[in-house]
């Protein structure tokens, strides 16, 4: 497979931060690719990396060396063609559901009058439905995420891009949301790349998954995961999931850091 | 918690003092001109509203305020946006801007009457010269207060500066904004009064000037009761605009969690409103 056709592709990309005690590698020559609608987890301890290579896709961050591209064009900046859901909501206390969902299409001037319909659509989708008169904090964190999920698809971006979207829910709603995602996710086709610190939750949700070590992160591990889908969470109890999950826990343990 | 108990008890604590109050003047024979006997002020204030007097005097008081006010917090809300978008603003202006703020504004009020008159314009400019800084410094700081996720939001989405700035910068600074608005609007108050102190031909402050040279102790009472319902009054204004403004800060919403906390105390089917469970949370 060539660039071209490569949602994603990143080569032999370094990210160093300067800080008062000299340069801090945070990424060190990692490369890897991702094919269009494939759902691509990243895991690896705190402080891999994984949130800097989350933040040079998204444009907001320039790479030290080396180069990525999404869909065939070198990344320069933020771009209008991928949607980025962070750990925390971050939505606008001052604007309502739908405003917040629609915030996007306000920043990109895509014109509200084309988008409420699908906005509404799209919240209905995620079991928000007759909640967009309603204010973020009107809502449980779990609501409020997937009200960040709704606005990160509201302009239909090709790609989405999340980091540890789940991480601050409690364990009950992030099973739910992880099913939730997978519906989404199988509805609408998108590529995904999801970052996580949790195994099971990267082999429950992914195709593939790309292991990170810790500072300076490398790529360690490129693992296919090839159950069915759509995956139910008694996927879990599976022997096959179970070594997986032992699998890539041992890539930690070798190197004394575990963090799943 | 505030039940009718409670709210009989501060009535009852009130009138108490003003009794006591009352009778230690009466039995230990104080002099009128060192402290009236809360009686004699409130006469000293029926004569003064019935009169008019106060009113009239109270107009231009207010007037002072109020422009003062809308001139001084005006111009530290604009300069205030200047200093925060822009280095070189704050680069070339911020040290005038500490030099000021340290410098106690009041002491400026003679040199002001010496410039504008004895008219309104002096008490205006000497009550925007006190609002102005409160709002400069709260702008300042809430501009700058922008959420770093937030703006890593608004950056992905390839938002402008401009964008940034009206869709998230803005908003998130009102809390702020309206708590400077909060005190500049008392701070403009003591402004007009220092600047009725120092020379004027009419309002509250010069009036208590006047009454303290004939003095009627009683009648400066009185007036400062009139003052301390204007800034009451002031206050509360803001508060009005405050909450309608903020009703989606976790400030605002304390209050009203409050609020409904009592109110799903005394029944229970409040409970099951939506509404209650997420002031509750806020709170």
């Amino acid at each position: 497979m060539t660039a071209q056709t490569e949602a994603i592709a990143v080569r032999s990309l370094s990210k160093h931060y300067t800080t008062r005690d000299g340069r801090l590698p945070a990424l060190e020559r990692i490369s890897f690719g991702v094919s269009e609608g494939d759902f691509i987890a990243v895991v690896g301890p705190s402080g891999c990396g994984k949130s800097t290579l989350l933040k040079i896709l998204a444009g907001l961050l320039p790479p030290t060396a080396g180069e990525a591209s999404l869909r065939g064009t070198p990344i320069t900046g933020p771009r209008r063609d991928i949607g980025v859901v962070f750990q925390s909501p971050v939505l606008f206390p001052w604007r309502t559901v739908l405003d917040n969902v629609l915030l996007p299409v306000d920043v990109q001037n895509l014109g509200r009058a084309r988008y409420t319909a699908a906005a509404l659509e799209l919240l209905a989708l995620v079991g928000l439905d007759g909640f967009d008169r309603r204010y973020p904090w009107e809502l449980s964190g779990g609501m409020q995420q997937r009200v960040a999920l709704t606005r990160a698809l509201i302009h239909d971006p090709a790609m989405l891009l999340m980091d540890e979207p789940f991480g601050a829910l409690d364990a009950m709603t992030r099973e739910h949301m992880n099913l939730e995602l997978q519906r989404i996710w199988l509805e609408r086709k998108k590529t995904v790349l999801f970052i996580t610190h949790s195994i099971p939750e990267a082999v429950f949700l992914a195709d593939r998954v790309l292991v990170m070590s810790p500072r300076p992160g490398r790529i360690l591990e490129d693992l296919r995961v090839e159950f069915p889908r759509p995956r139910s969470l008694d996927v879990m109890s599976t022997p096959g999931f179970g070594e997986a999950v032992q699998h890539l826990r041992a890539q930690f343990r070798a190197r004394g850091k575990l963090d799943a | 918690m505030k039940s009718a108990r409670n709210r009989l008890l501060t009535v009852v604590f009130f009138v108490a003092s003003i009794v006591t109050w009352e009778a230690a003047v009466r039995l230990l024979e104080i002099p009128p001109f060192v402290l009236p006997a809360p009686s004699k002020v409130a006469m000293a204030l029926w004569r003064g509203l019935a009169s008019g007097l106060y009113l009239k005097h109270l107009y231009h008081t207010l007037l002072e305020t109020l422009l003062g006010f809308l001139l001084g917090s005006a111009l530290g809300f604009t300069l205030g946006t200047a200093v925060a978008l822009n280095r070189y603003v704050e680069y070339f202006l911020y040290p005038y801007i500490v030099m000021f703020q340290s410098l106690p504004k009041i002491a400026l009020a003679p040199l002001i009457v010496v410039w504008f008159g004895l008219g309104l314009s002096s008490k205006v400019v000497n009550a925007a010269l006190v609002a102005f800084f409160p709002l400069l410094v709260n702008t300042m700081v809430g501009l700058r207060s922008a959420d770093e996720d937030r703006v890593s939001l608004m950056r992905s989405l390839a938002a402008t500066e401009r964008q940034i700035f009206w869709m998230l910068r803005l908003p998130n600074s009102l809390p702020f904004v309206m708590a400077g608005l909060d005190v500049a609007m008392i701070f403009a108050l003591i402004g007009a009064i220092v600047g009725e102190f120092v020379g004027a031909n009419a309002g509250l402050g010069m009036l208590i000037q006047s009454m303290n040279f004939t003095m009627d102790v009683s009648g400066q009472f009185s007036v400062l009761l009139v003052l301390s319902f204007l800034g009451l009054a002031l206050n509360r204004s803001i508060q009005l605009v405050r909450r309608r403004v903020l009703f989606w800060d976790p400030s605002e919403k304390a209050e009203a969690a409050h609020e409904v906390e009592e109110a799903a105390e005394a029944e229970t089917p409040l409970a099951s409103d939506p509404r209650v469970k997420k002031e509750v949370r806020a709170w």
